[in-house]
């Protein structure tokens, strides 16, 4: 169902964005819809079936990301996974699905922020525990970032920086200074002040 | 420092801490001084304490060649301070000299023993420092680390004219190296004594040395060390602890290295180096949180609502990491109270609208989620239709009250259930155990959703009306029956609609994708502020929840079984649920046990505060009498008086009867008749009613 735009009201943390630094880019992501896809035990074929058949895409493995022209699907932890599409695109087939998995719907319930730019893995780096050089592209991955859990997706050009709608002020305000800090630290290591 | 019996007695001090007494601050700690040193620094003391006119008894230099460096002290070379004597404090010590011992009568012994260079820092940065045998101690290596040099004490140069030399030279590379031209300095006269010392590090004698003064390590304990085979500083350091106080090994960490040195193949003995950890120095803990106090101390989570409710001007009250809205002010209320009252009121006589989004909201799907929720709560969910919700207790597995909250059934295997505000992650986490190691094999799938809904309580007597902009084909407001609920449409908007009511009147619950809040709540608040209704917050949703009887965090406090809290008929013995068995342990029942009751003010004293002891009356306000507490209470201006809710021990078999409650801190006692805790609700006729 189609759902008035006019009504919706995009958080107020996002007036926050975008976040411009040397060689660091944060923007918020485009709204999307999103459901958490929960495969049933034994039947994980017929839905991979289904997946591919409406949306293109197929199950991943963990941490794994699947897409088609405008599906995706991201693994998000142990034994689910996000179906992302463009709002106007409604996975028509969700009541297919739902007979081989747990289908709820989280658009809402997730903000996304897109990370990029030259040096953006090396700011990364300073909040989240990884080793991100060694994450592969088209790689999803949970790690706290300042203390607080973060959905990443890597791709080719950016991090798909996924948390949840009532920490998006947060993790934006902790962006904001980590930025400063990473700025300032940079800074000292090329002038010694 | 040098180590020698009985040296923890009052009145053995540093000698450089008994200089800084004399001439910083101009007191002499003690009549008749003794000094014990191995090197000229003992000798300076010396010096300051004759000019301040501070008796000296004797110098007592291990060196045997020493030349008196003040006249009036008696200087005893080559001895060595064997004992020392006093019950309270220092009375005197023993010498031994080369022609026999000696005792002295002092107040005070100053101990030096050298300097050691604070090398922490380049020791951190991975240059290991070096042993320079002019000064019996570890200095850093010149250059050891990139753009990192030592000067004055940190370079192993004590005297002030080196200090001054060392920094007046590097500040002159500095300058150089920045293309600037370095001004001529004329540098002041300073001392430039050498420091002439003697390495000895420790008495051979009977009795307990201390090394380390702040964790009590002794001589013995290192030699212990050694006879266990712990070898090298390291071990011997974590077997005794040495150096692992403030001081950070400052005082003793070298004397205890030479204890352990061993002599190379050329026969040198080698003192092993010592390495540092950060910080040299105590730092403050907050220090390293920089950033981490206000908002950075924790993430703070915000409902989907807030941007409306800033707009309002809400004062705010925080639960767990949530901003919750607590009252919404107006111009003409200068005291909260006179905000929380008018909320309180305008939902028993028209309709309130409060922003419940910060409820945890977790779906259970699955062919077995049905029977895992029969597990989960203690009351029955089997013959929970499709359609309805049912109020949940969730009890831990010691049988102990957890949470509570109400559990819809959306569809034969989809439910969705509600924790409180602060206990979402715990019962997130509760649920995911049970589910992936406690019966792994039931098919079901938990999802946090709580973030995806914005979910607003409309509640009073209007509630409907409110509520007129709802679709569904076959329910909604008009016709939903309490503990029903239904989905549909709000205006367009896909929206879910329970007939549930935590304020204890009649009342919904709307919830509409997160995104949607903030329109919704308008909206609502529109609809009900044209029916003389309004906005509510918390604080007036509890004032609610109190007058109806109803359970909080006060009352489901960890020390609660569903007994105590009058919900014992929900756990039927014929199911199995997780607490069951436990709850069923001897103490978890009875009458000995502090039940649920309410209280209504009954003597001249109308104020009941939460926290009050629970007394019988004309019992002594003594611990061994107490037979119970207040849990929740507030004024309610439905009642106008103050109710209230308590633990009281055999609460329900002493209903009818009179309590006193007592606040000794602000001196309060209430008597109190005890009634039940949901006796008062004004609004338990319409909470029920069919529609």
């Amino acid at each position: 169902m189609q759902r008035p735009e006019a009504y919706r009201t995009d958080p107020a943390f996002l007036n926050g964005l975008p976040i411009n630094a040397d060689g660091i880019e944060i923007t918020a992501g485009a709204y999307c819809r999103t459901y958490e896809v929960s495969p049933f035990r034994r039947v994980e074929e017929k839905l991979n079936k289904c997946l591919q058949e409406y949306c293109g895409v197929t199950l991943p493995g963990t941490s794994g990301a699947s897409s088609s022209e405008q599906f995706q699907l991201l693994w998000c932890r142990f034994g689910a996974f996000f179906l992302v599409c463009p709002p106007e695109v409604e996975a028509a087939h969700l009541g297919e699905l739902a007979k081989f998995s747990a289908i709820n719907e989280v658009s809402d319930g997730w903000i996304r922020l897109i990370a990029s730019g030259e040096r953006v893995e090396m700011f990364l780096q300073t909040g989240v525990s990884i080793d991100l050089s060694q994450v592969p592209e088209e790689t999803t991955f949970i790690s706290d970032f300042n203390g607080m859990r973060i959905h990443f997706y890597k791709t080719t050009s950016a991090y798909h920086i996924r948390t949840e709608r009532s920490l998006g002020s947060s993790v934006v305000s902790e962006l904001q200074q980590a930025v400063r800090h990473f700025q300032a630290v940079e800074k000292f290591k090329q002038t010694g002040r | 420092m040098i180590a020698f019996p009985d040296n923890d007695r009052p009145g053995v001090m540093l000698s450089g801490a008994l200089r800084s007494y004399v001439t910083r601050f101009g007191v002499a700690p003690a009549k008749k001084v003794a000094i014990f040193t191995n090197n000229n620094d003992g000798w300076r003391t010396a010096r300051d304490l004759d000019l301040a006119q501070v008796e000296i008894v004797a110098v007592i230099d291990t060196r045997t060649d020493v030349e008196p460096k003040v006249a009036t002290a008696r200087v005893i070379s080559g001895g060595q301070v064997i004992a020392t004597e006093g019950k309270k404090g220092l009375t005197g010590i023993t010498v031994r000299t080369a022609s026999g011992t000696e005792k002295l009568e002092v107040d005070c012994l100053a101990v030096s023993g050298g300097w050691n260079p604070s090398f922490q820092l380049s020791s951190h940065l991975g240059g290991r420092p070096k042993w320079n045998d002019a000064i019996a101690a570890f200095v850093p290596v010149s250059d050891s680390i990139a753009e990192m040099g030592a000067i004055g004490a940190a370079a192993g140069k004590f005297s002030s004219k080196a200090a001054l030399l060392g920094g007046e030279t590097e500040a002159v590379v500095a300058l150089l190296e920045l293309d600037f031209e370095p001004p001529v300095l004329r540098m002041p006269k300073a001392d430039d004594g050498p420091v002439a010392v003697t390495p000895f590090w420790f008495v051979e004698a009977k009795g307990r040395s201390f090394l380390d003064f702040q964790n009590d390590v002794t001589m013995g304990d290192v030699e212990q060390a050694q006879q266990e085979n712990l070898q090298g500083a390291d071990l011997v350091k974590r077997y005794t602890t040495l150096g692992m106080g403030t001081d950070q090994g400052r005082l003793g960490a070298v004397s205890a290295a030479a204890m352990i040195a061993t002599p190379d193949d050329a026969g040198l003995v080698q003192i092993p180096d010592p390495s540092f950890r950060a910080p040299v120095v105590p730092v403050q803990i907050g220090a390293f949180g920089a950033g981490g106090a206000g908002q950075g101390f924790a993430p703070t989570r915000h409902s989907p609502v807030q941007p409306w409710t800033e707009i309002q001007k809400a004062s705010y009250t925080d639960v767990g990491l949530w901003r919750c809205p607590a009252f919404y002010p107006r111009d003409e209320e200068p005291h909260w109270r006179q905000s929380v009252d008018r909320e309180a009121v305008c939902v028993r006589n028209s309709v309130g609208i409060c922003d419940l989004s910060t409820l945890g909201k977790i779906d259970v799907q699955g062919p077995d989620a049905q029977a895992f929720l029969d597990q989960i709560y203690c009351n029955d969910m089997k013959s929970l239709g499709i359609g309805k919700m049912r109020y949940g207790l969730m009890l831990r597995d010691d049988g102990f009250a957890m949470d509570d909250g109400t559990c819809a059934r959306l569809g034969k295997q989809q439910f969705v259930i509600t924790t409180s505000t602060s206990m979402r992650e715990q019962v997130l986490a509760h649920l995911e155990f049970c589910a992936q190691c406690l019966w792994p094999e039931m098919e079901l799938h938990i999802t946090d959703i709580s973030e995806q809904w914005a979910q607003i309580s409309v509640a009073g007597p209007n509630a409907r009306e409110v509520l007129s902009g709802f679709n569904d084909s076959e329910q909604g407001p008009e016709n939903l029956p309490f503990m029903g609920h239904c989905q549909g449409t709000f205006r367009h908007v896909p929206a879910r609609l329970f007939r549930v009511s935590y304020s204890g009147d009649f009342g919904f619950e709307l919830a509409v994708p997160a995104s949607y809040g903030v329109w919704a709540m308008a909206e609502l608040v529109a609809e009900a502020e044209a029916l003389g209704g309004g906005a509510i917050g918390l604080d007036a949703l509890d004032v609610l929840r109190m007058e109806a009887g109803f359970l909080s965090h006060a009352e489901l406090n960890g020390q609660t079984t569903a007994g105590d809290l009058g919900l014992g008929h929900l756990s039927p013995l014929s199911k199995s649920f997780i607490g069951k068995t436990s709850g069923q342990r001897a103490g978890l029942s009875g009458p000995q046990r502090q039940q649920l009751v309410g209280l209504r003010p009954a003597g001249a004293v109308k104020q009941i505060v939460a926290g009050a002891h629970l007394l019988e009356p004309g019992t002594e306000p003594v611990g061994s009498n107490d037979k119970g507490h207040v849990t929740s209470a507030c004024y309610s201006p439905n009642l106008n008086r103050t109710v209230a809710l308590a633990l009281l021990q055999n609460g329900r078999g002493r209903i009818g009867s009179r309590i006193l409650a007592v606040d000794p801190v602000r001196e309060i006692e209430t008597l109190c008749d005890v009634i039940p805790h949901r006796a008062d609700n004004p609004g338990k006729e319409r909470m029920r009613a069919e529609t």
